[in-house]
């Protein structure tokens, strides 16, 4: 089952600030984001005893300093790697098998990284692999190969543009209240739809921002915590988080309630209805539209409609979604900004942000074909 | 030229490829020639699994429904439609500048969507392409030794003649 045996907690969340340009070492960066979310619950980070430690560049930056910067007496756990809500599961799954006891899961991202550009032979200009079939033809990015998932599921459903920038625009006002937030200004859906085609249909403001910092957050026992807040308990997740990054060339979706959502709404025995905020991951914007419809929060190819005009969305709508700005007004920290705002949210810490109404949080991360979703809960 | 030689996927190679003006082309390997043989000789294949008779794409992965690894190519009558299309407007790989379609296109063979081969729709505008649009491939020699297989509109028969 898709579900720990006993409870088992997201205890502590911790940020470093987010900026634009690299400010600190990746190492720096870490240990800040692991002390803040070992002090946010009240716990000695000297007692962590489980690490994770996830970039999306090579090379990483040692586990090992960090692990002497945390002070961590005993290292019973330690990976490399992985993404989003598929290690939320994995430190979960270890600490209910008792094999660590408190595991922190850190993003640390640095934009001077190289960018996943097409293996072009810098010589001759030859292509190999399966990107022999596209990069030939001026395909070799990300954010070409989502339009064409952008524009079949518009065609589709009717989706305007308008429509998607409601999403853009919304996002944007949480920015505003959230301090944490690289965003600072005011987008008005004027400007979104005036904001210049990447690759039609994508705008650039359909893309996440990208940014330097470290997001951490600290899985355990409900009980680890001193108890100052209710536990933001993980009640259920599915998915398998991510194996490929070739959403193009996949199975387009778009029939409602898809497999993940299916096992995890079976597996915490609740339902979309049941589920009060939305943390719907938006890497590139509409992403986080085919998430709403793909875990039943909508029916099939009404998200778009469900977002416009922005009232129901917004952190004092029917149903909140990135009330932390997500990727595109917060920053790109690859679905930790989602987590750690789903727990800010269930336990009532979310500020001037915080949703009237967030017993249960839904969380996302990558493409629905083959990402994760987990389901956050406030405990007693 | 750079005193250090640049590494294949990094934004240093690909400035220098933009730099000498060179556009990225295929090179084919053993699973992969008889495609580029195939578009050399004006002919379209499409790529079946040997273990289950399913189409196999993208071709490089073991079957996704029997496992199994070889492929078979098989011939195809070069009719599609377009599957679904993108205007690039970033102009972020090597030789491709301005305005320009890439489309994905589903072959007439393929009874799902699970082949989409890629191009860039010559001899139609960015403003009139439709998904769901029929088109029937045409064949580029980019260089000697290459023959990108491209697809066009296909305009449906005048009757009236």
């Amino acid at each position: 089952m898709p579900r720990t045996e006993k409870p088992v907690a997201i205890v502590g969340v911790g940020y470093t600030p987010l900026t634009r340009s690299p400010e600190a070492a990746e190492t720096d960066l870490a240990v800040a984001a692991c002390r803040a979310a070992a002090d946010d619950a009240g716990i000695d980070p000297a007692a962590i005893d489980g690490i994770n430690i996830q970039v999306h560049h090579y090379p990483p930056p040692d586990t090992g300093t960090i692990v002497a910067g945390l002070g961590m007496r005993d290292v019973r756990w330690s990976v490399e790697g992985g993404l989003g809500v598929g290690s939320l599961a994995r430190a979960a799954q270890v600490v209910d098998a008792g094999d660590c006891d408190i595991a922190v899961v850190c993003k640390v991202m640095n934009t001077v990284a190289p960018v996943n550009t097409p293996p072009i032979d810098p010589e001759t200009g030859g292509v190999g692999g399966d990107d022999q079939f596209e990069v030939p033809y001026g395909l070799g990015y990300s954010m070409q190969r989502v339009g064409f998932m952008k524009r079949r599921w518009m065609d589709r459903f009717g989706v305007t543009d308008d429509q998607v920038g409601w999403l853009c625009v919304t996002e944007r006002q949480h920015a505003l209240m959230n301090p944490n937030a690289v965003m600072k200004k005011p987008l008005t859906i004027e400007e979104y739809t005036a904001s210049r085609w990447i690759a039609e249909p994508v705008h650039l403001l359909d893309c996440d921002y990208p940014i330097n910092g470290a997001y951490a957050y600290l899985v355990a026992r409900p009980e680890a915590a001193d108890g100052s807040r209710p536990p933001a308990v993980l009640r259920a997740w599915a998915g398998p988080g991510q194996g490929d990054d070739i959403p193009h060339l996949r199975p387009e979706g778009g029939d409602g309630l898809n497999r993940w959502g299916r096992e995890v709404y079976t597996a915490a025995g609740l339902g979309p209805k049941d589920m009060d905020v939305w943390m719907l991951y938006d890497g590139f914007s509409f992403l986080a539209l085919q998430w709403m419809e793909e875990l039943g929060l909508v029916p099939p190819g009404e998200a778009g409609a469900y977002v416009e005009g922005g009232t129901r969305i917004r952190y004092d709508g029917d149903h909140p979604v990135n009330t932390h700005g997500g990727q595109l007004s917060e920053g790109r920290m690859h679905a930790a900004g989602h987590i750690l705002e789903a727990v800010q949210q269930v336990r009532g810490t979310a500020g001037d942000r915080q949703a009237a109404r967030a017993t249960h949080a839904i969380v996302s991360s990558a493409y629905p074909y083959n990402g994760a979703v987990a389901i956050v809960g406030r405990g007693a | 030229m750079s005193a250090q030689p640049v590494a294949a996927g990094t934004t240093a190679g690909q400035e220098e490829l933009k730099r000498r003006g060179i556009r990225p082309w295929p090179v084919p390997n053993d699973v992969t020639a008889p495609f580029w043989q195939a578009a050399a000789d004006h002919r379209l294949v499409l790529p079946r699994c040997t273990g289950c008779d399913h189409w196999r794409w993208p071709v490089s992965a073991p079957c996704r429904h029997c496992g199994a690894d070889p492929v078979a190519w098989v011939p195809a009558s070069g009719r599609g439609t377009v599957y679904s299309f993108i205007v690039d407007h970033r102009n972020l790989v090597p030789g491709f500048d301005g305005t320009y379609v890439v489309a994905q296109v589903v072959p007439a063979e393929v009874d799902d969507d699970s082949v989409r081969l890629t191009t860039n729709l010559p001899g139609c505008p960015p403003g009139e392409v439709r998904t769901g649009m029929p088109v029937v491939a045409v064949y580029d020699s980019v260089r000697p030794d290459v023959t990108l297989v491209q697809f066009a509109p296909d305009h449906p028969p005048d009757h009236r003649r």
